[in-house]
């Protein structure tokens, strides 16, 4: 008899947690604007991948499907809190399902240039209920690590100005109402921040002083990187894994990774 | 998180299996309407005609299209439904949020997670499906949502759809036009 969804994905699961300390492990990179991140993710990945592992990276809003939508609304400044959700909640999802899911369970590490939190801060920011955003999301792959790149906002709006004028959505300009964008930005990071400080009491984030020097950083996420590896399979990633099985029926034949 | 839909203005639903029905059974319904009236149609914000563009290899799933299709009755909400509400018209939505619910269902999706995506929508005051035979052929994947949800997911679902409805309909929370 076929297996049933419900029964491959239970043997999914079952395969990932016997690999132990050699299962892929999904890390995000959180953070405001400006943190420092992005060259943090970066060279965490070269050193992973100079260290043999085999690594995935995901980067916000990038899917092939959806991210193209989202360009052009942006540009036209058509949409609302509400959508702005919607639409990043379904890139989210299409990535999830088509890149990081299937990479994890293959072994791989993802390295995740943002993650959910980004959401559930620029969202709230926005006004949207943390509770609605948690309910949309799920069921979700929880990360076993999230380094959290903890910034001022007045360093992040200085980092931003230094390099470039924040784009609409970016400045929150669609909520604030303020037409000069850097002072919008400055308005709408601090409640971006605020809300992910809260997050990571909440999620248990590991923050990082994004204000230390660049190498310092490196060396930390290496060294915390190091010491979670023997982090346990986490059970509640089941459901993602039984709703990965269900909604991609095709990929009923995957196979663990070696 | 619903927006208040309170007005003199009336919301009807209409959902529908071809999506070439949407605009005559739509007028069908507004003929013995008095007043003003209007009709929200089907990817007003045109996510779904961008994306059938795109010509990417890779499917959504029901999962990411139930998000797509409450962006775009968000929109649709935002433009076009609640301004003529407000504005004390009788607005036609085809379809509405039960077309949503109905890819949610067949997909297995929980419910108490379509109740929270759907969260902003206001409940319409009637609720109404076209019931009759499908079009033999199924049209193309841009003439409504269950058409491009087929040709997504590589399989024509109007008879799941109609099966939704029926039992919709048995349970009297919808009539047929």
């Amino acid at each position: 008899m076929a297996e049933s969804p419900r029964q491959l994905a239970k043997r999914l699961c079952e395969e990932i947690q016997k690999k132990g300390r050699d299962r892929g492990l999904l890390i995000a990179f959180e953070g405001p604007d400006g943190s420092g991140k992005t060259t943090q993710r970066k060279l965490f990945k070269e050193w992973l991948a100079g260290e043999g592992y085999d690594v995935v990276t995901t980067k916000w809003s990038s899917s092939r499907l959806v991210k193209p939508i989202i360009k052009t609304r942006k540009n036209m400044r058509s949409i609302n809190p509400e959508e702005f959700c919607l639409l990043h909640a379904a890139d989210f999802r299409h990535r999830l399902e088509h890149d990081i899911v299937p990479a994890l369970v293959k072994g791989k590490m993802v390295v995740a240039d943002r993650f959910l939190f980004t959401a559930l801060a620029r969202d709230a920011a926005r006004g949207l209920e943390l509770d609605w955003l948690l309910h949309i999301y799920s069921p979700l792959y929880w990360p076993d690590l999230v380094f959290y790149f903890s910034v001022s906002p007045e360093t992040s709006g200085k980092r931003i100005a230094a390099t470039r004028t924040p784009k609409y959505y970016e400045a929150g300009q669609d909520v604030t109402n303020i037409s000069d964008p850097f002072e919008s930005y400055r308005q709408f990071i601090r409640r971006v921040i605020q809300e992910y400080d809260a997050l990571a009491v909440i999620f248990k984030f590991i923050t990082i002083d994004a204000e230390a020097p660049i190498y310092d950083q490196h060396l930390l996420i290496r060294k915390l990187f190091q010491e979670s590896r023997e982090r346990p399979w986490m059970d509640w990633n089941e459901e993602a894994i039984t709703d990965w099985v269900n909604m991609l029926p095709r990929r009923r034949e995957v196979v663990i990774g070696s | 998180m619903a927006p208040n839909a309170a007005s003199s203005g009336q919301l009807l639903s209409l959902d529908v299996i071809d999506g070439s029905d949407s605009i005559p059974a739509a007028k069908r319904l507004l003929k013995s309407r008095a007043g003003e009236t209007g009709i929200s149609k089907w990817d007003a914000s045109s996510i779904f005609f961008e994306m059938h563009g795109l010509g990417v290899d890779e499917r959504p799933s029901p999962r990411t299209l139930v998000f797509l299709y409450a962006a775009d009755m968000s929109f649709r909400l935002r433009w076009e439904i609640l301004p003529a509400l407000q504005e004390s018209k009788c607005v036609v939505a085809v379809p509405y949020i039960e077309t949503g619910y109905a890819l949610g269902t067949i997909a297995g999706l929980p419910r108490k997670w379509l109740n929270e995506v759907f969260r902003f929508a206001p409940k319409a005051q009637e609720s109404y499906r076209v019931n009759g035979p499908a079009s033999v052929c199924l049209a193309s994947a841009t003439t409504g949502f269950i058409e491009f949800c087929s040709s997504m997911m590589e399989q024509d679902l109007r008879p799941k759809f109609a099966s939704y409805f029926d039992d919709l309909e048995r349970r009297g929370r919808c009539r047929s036009l």
